[in-house]
């Protein structure tokens, strides 16, 4: 019975991993973009959701809004800090 | 400039900006005593640091595995992404680490500002790449 249970997990789990593995290759590359600056914008503890758009300003220069309305200027400086600066 | 090394078909229009107007970003990188060349020593710094949790460095050795993947298939001339789409997940990557070690671990910091661009070039040589990652 035990020996069926872990069979039954290890399916699960291989399953799953099958699963991720589809789910990424199918990401469309804007997705991938918003989620890390979500990500970000989230260190900052700044209020946002999730990422509804982003514009690139240029090079490591984004433009993004947040399903909580805020709009954030992430940039890189020449130091390489990330600021993440509010426009509403 | 950056892509100028890759070779393969280009398809799409990402949303990244032409590598020329990278404007002043990391144009003054701290000087740093030792320098880190490759992903292989960034991933290494990051095991190492206490700037970020456990959890969260889980996640980022995941995000940063399956961006390898993606390279991957580039490299094989598979379909998935352009190389500018890649190179645009690898720069927003490098700026999600980054925020989490800036004011940290200052360190790690300086010394990821001053490979970003190295570290890309590194993983876009299909030779090197195919010796680390096949």
């Amino acid at each position: 019975m035990e020996i069926r249970q872990g069979i039954s997990l290890m399916a699960l789990m291989a399953l799953m991993a099958v699963s991720c593995t589809d789910t990424d290759q199918a990401r469309d590359h804007e997705d991938i973009i918003r989620e890390d600056l979500g990500e970000i914008i989230a260190l900052q503890d700044a209020e946002c959701g999730s990422v509804l758009s982003y514009s690139t300003v240029a090079q490591l220069n984004y433009r993004v809004k947040c399903e909580s309305g805020h709009v954030y200027v992430i940039h890189v400086s020449a130091e390489g800090q990330v600021n993440v600066n509010s426009q509403k | 400039m950056l892509f100028s090394t890759l070779t393969g078909p280009v398809s799409g229009q990402p949303a990244a900006a032409p590598s020329g107007s990278r404007d002043t970003a990391l144009q003054s990188c701290p000087e740093v005593n030792e320098e880190i060349v490759n992903l292989e020593q960034l991933a290494s710094g990051l095991r190492e640091t206490d700037a970020v949790g456990l959890i969260e460095k889980i996640r980022l050795k995941s995000s940063i595995d399956s961006l390898i993947d993606r390279l991957k298939a580039y490299h094989q001339g598979g379909p998935g992404y352009s190389a500018l789409e890649l190179q645009e997940q690898y720069d927003v990557l490098l700026m999600r680490i980054a925020a989490h070690l800036q004011d940290k671990d200052v360190i790690l910091h300086s010394q990821l500002c001053n490979a970003w661009e190295m570290i890309w070039l590194d993983m876009t040589d299909p030779d090197k790449f195919k010796e680390k990652f096949s």
